[in-house]
């Protein structure tokens, strides 16, 4: 039977070799839990951030808004358009939308209300937790509103209640009645849906949309008519701006991608500067021992066999602080306790995927902070080094 | 007796910037097997280089050293650690024991590169330590035991691969008298009775009478030899 040299020594002593200035692993370690931790927490915010996009994209969904940026969120779109959307061949359904935001019970919380048509919203896409019953009442109900379950639990709100959304700045105050809850589950969870023409008379601009959503009968289909949609309204008052919902969302990842660039950066740069500490650190540890390298090498361990030990004890280090950031910023994430400011229950969370990844991370992250002392460490000769000079 | 160690025409030479400087000189040596060779000169003579160059840890610049049939300058490598780890015990001065491992995981490191069963690295690594005296001192780590003690620590390092030739370069520089008379006896009871091979650099007379062979070098040239 082949027998091989004993890993499980070598391993002993690697542990050995980390655990020897118990400060300064100690040191080493809590700046790689730091890092990891941050680096986590970004992978996490940005995990957070592409779901909930790619979460509220369908594939049979176009969108279309005012072809001037800064009419967005200003009701500018004629609601007349919705019928000629609605008559264009593919098209399956057509409804206008605009918004208005404010503040729930909480000062500083944020309620975001979506102004719908009732019938055709309804008909476009089915809400999840929204009883027929509930639905008909909205539809009924000029001041009705359908409340995501969110927005009802942060402000202690329940169906059959009389509510005011309150304006922020010039915006008036929203008097609602809400007629049925949304589930947390949909993506207007985390929103309200009122009758725009309700939003329209308290806040102003009737016959006017910030958008149009509708669906088309295949999602092939979306590219052709959003283009056929533009060419019709391109010498109207207000030229539009047609996208399938996919290439919408990837658009606002698009706006969205300095920031997550700069988010990606941030976290990188983390881990540079980790490679560089634990580095620093193993470095300081292979001078110390630079007798004891000479020793080894003469008892006849190769200069790979050296370079193996230096690496694997920075790799082991790496791990381990990698491992305990990653798991402490998941475990923080999945809690639930990290919301976003001002954006009522948008909570952020994390995922297995983040944490392997970050997890996996630490080890090219030990790798490379050992390989400089390593390669350093079997560079001197081996009669010099038994000296202990440095 | 037959010759472990040839060297003959053997130069070693440094470079400073432009000028060379001759460390050893047209040097020829044989130590037979079974000998206690004790090295000896002052400072910058040269004997701790023709060790190092013995041991495979430096290469000559001329001439040839042939340790076992061996010509050592030959070896690349891979092969010259393979070599030193089966051929070469070695003792230095200040011990050189990894501090964070016991006395018995220190006799152990050299047995770590073998491929051998555990049960057979244990059986070797508690023989050799019975060899010098410290069975019941193998989980001390080296802060933990006296200089004396360390060295012979180390001397079973040097032994537990049942080298060739052990090469011992100031064996008792660090120790008191008594525990450098306990370290030098051991040695030579190894030599006499174990039939095991060593060569030793030392300053130190004392030591140097317990060889069997005294070889002087002075400025890198071999002076007197005295038995």
């Amino acid at each position: 039977m082949r027998r091989f040299t004993s890993g499980a020594g070598q391993l002993r002593m690697l542990l050995r070799q980390v655990l020897r200035s118990p400060r300064r692993a100690l040191l080493t370690f809590l700046g790689l839990v730091v890092a990891f931790f941050l680096f986590t927490s970004l992978e996490s915010v940005l995990y957070t951030l592409e779901g909930l996009l790619a979460q509220s994209a369908s594939e049979t969904g176009i969108f279309m808004r005012p072809r001037s940026r800064a009419s967005f969120f200003r009701a500018a779109l004629p609601i007349r358009y919705v019928e000629q959307v609605r008559d264009m061949d593919g098209v399956v359904e057509a409804s206008p939308a605009r918004f208005h935001f404010g503040a729930g019970v909480h000062e500083g919380s944020f309620v975001a209300v979506v102004g719908v048509d009732p019938p055709s919203y309804l008909r476009l896409r089915a809400l999840e937790g929204v009883s027929e019953i509930e639905a008909q009442a909205f539809r009924g109900d000029r001041r009705g509103a359908l409340v995501g379950a969110r927005i009802l639990a942060s402000n202690g709100w329940k169906v059959g209640d009389e509510v005011t959304v309150r304006g922020r700045g010039r915006v008036p105050d929203l008097s609602l009645r809400i007629v049925g809850d949304i589930g947390e589950g949909d993506r207007m969870g985390r929103a309200a849906l009122a009758h725009i023409d309700y939003l329209a008379q308290v806040m102003g601009g009737e016959g006017r949309a910030a958008f149009i959503q509708a669906r088309v009968a295949h999602p092939s289909l979306a590219l052709a008519i959003a283009r056929s949609l533009d060419e019709r309204f391109a010498n109207f008052a207000v030229p539009t701006r047609t996208r399938s919902e996919r290439s919408h969302a990837a658009g606002i990842l698009a706006n969205l991608s300095d920031v997550l660039v700069g988010l990606r950066t941030i976290g990188y740069l983390a881990l540079l500067i980790t490679v560089l500490v634990v580095g620093n650190a193993v470095a300081m540890g292979v001078r110390e021992r630079t007798m004891e390298i000479g020793t080894l090498r003469a008892l006849g361990f190769g200069r790979g066999r050296v370079v193996a030990l230096v690496v694997g004890e920075a790799m082991l280090l790496s791990l381990a602080g990698g491992l305990a950031g990653a798991l402490g910023a998941y475990a923080l994430f999945e809690s639930g306790w990290i919301e976003v400011p001002r954006m009522t229950d948008l909570r952020l969370h994390s995922d297995a995927s983040v944490l392997a990844r970050s997890a996996l991370l630490s080890l090219p992250v030990g790798a490379l902070a050992g390989l400089v002392p390593a390669f350093s460490a079997v560079r001197r000769p081996i009669s010099e080094a038994l000296h202990g000079a440095d | 007796m037959t010759a472990l160690v040839e060297i003959s025409s053997l130069r070693k030479s440094y470079w400073r910037g432009e000028s060379e400087v001759p460390v050893l000189a047209d040097l020829d040596l044989r130590v037979e097997r079974g000998e206690f060779v004790a090295l000896m000169g002052p400072s910058g003579s040269g004997k701790s280089t023709l060790l190092n160059l013995i041991a495979g840890l430096d290469q000559p610049t001329e001439g040839s050293l042939r340790i076992a049939g061996h010509e050592i300058g030959s070896l690349g490598d891979r092969a010259l650690d393979r070599w030193r780890n089966r051929s070469i015990g070695f003792v230095f001065q200040f011990y050189n024991l990894v501090p964070v491992l016991s006395a018995f995981e220190n006799v152990e490191v050299p047995l770590l590169l073998w491929p051998i069963s555990r049960e057979e690295r244990t059986l070797r690594v508690a023989a050799a330590l019975r060899v010098v005296g410290l069975v019941e001192r193998m989980d001390h780590r080296p802060g933990e035991l006296s200089g004396g003690e360390q060295q012979r620590v180390a001397i079973a390092r040097a032994l537990v691969t049942d080298p060739l030739l052990v090469l011992a370069d100031e064996p008792t520089g660090d120790l008191d008298e008594r525990n450098a008379d306990e370290v030098l006896a051991l040695m030579q009871l190894l030599n006499r009775a174990g039939g095991k091979t060593f060569v030793m650099v030392t300053h130190d007379p004392r030591a140097a009478a317990q060889a069997g062979r005294i070889v002087r070098l002075e400025k890198g040239r071999l002076v007197d030899e005295a038995a």
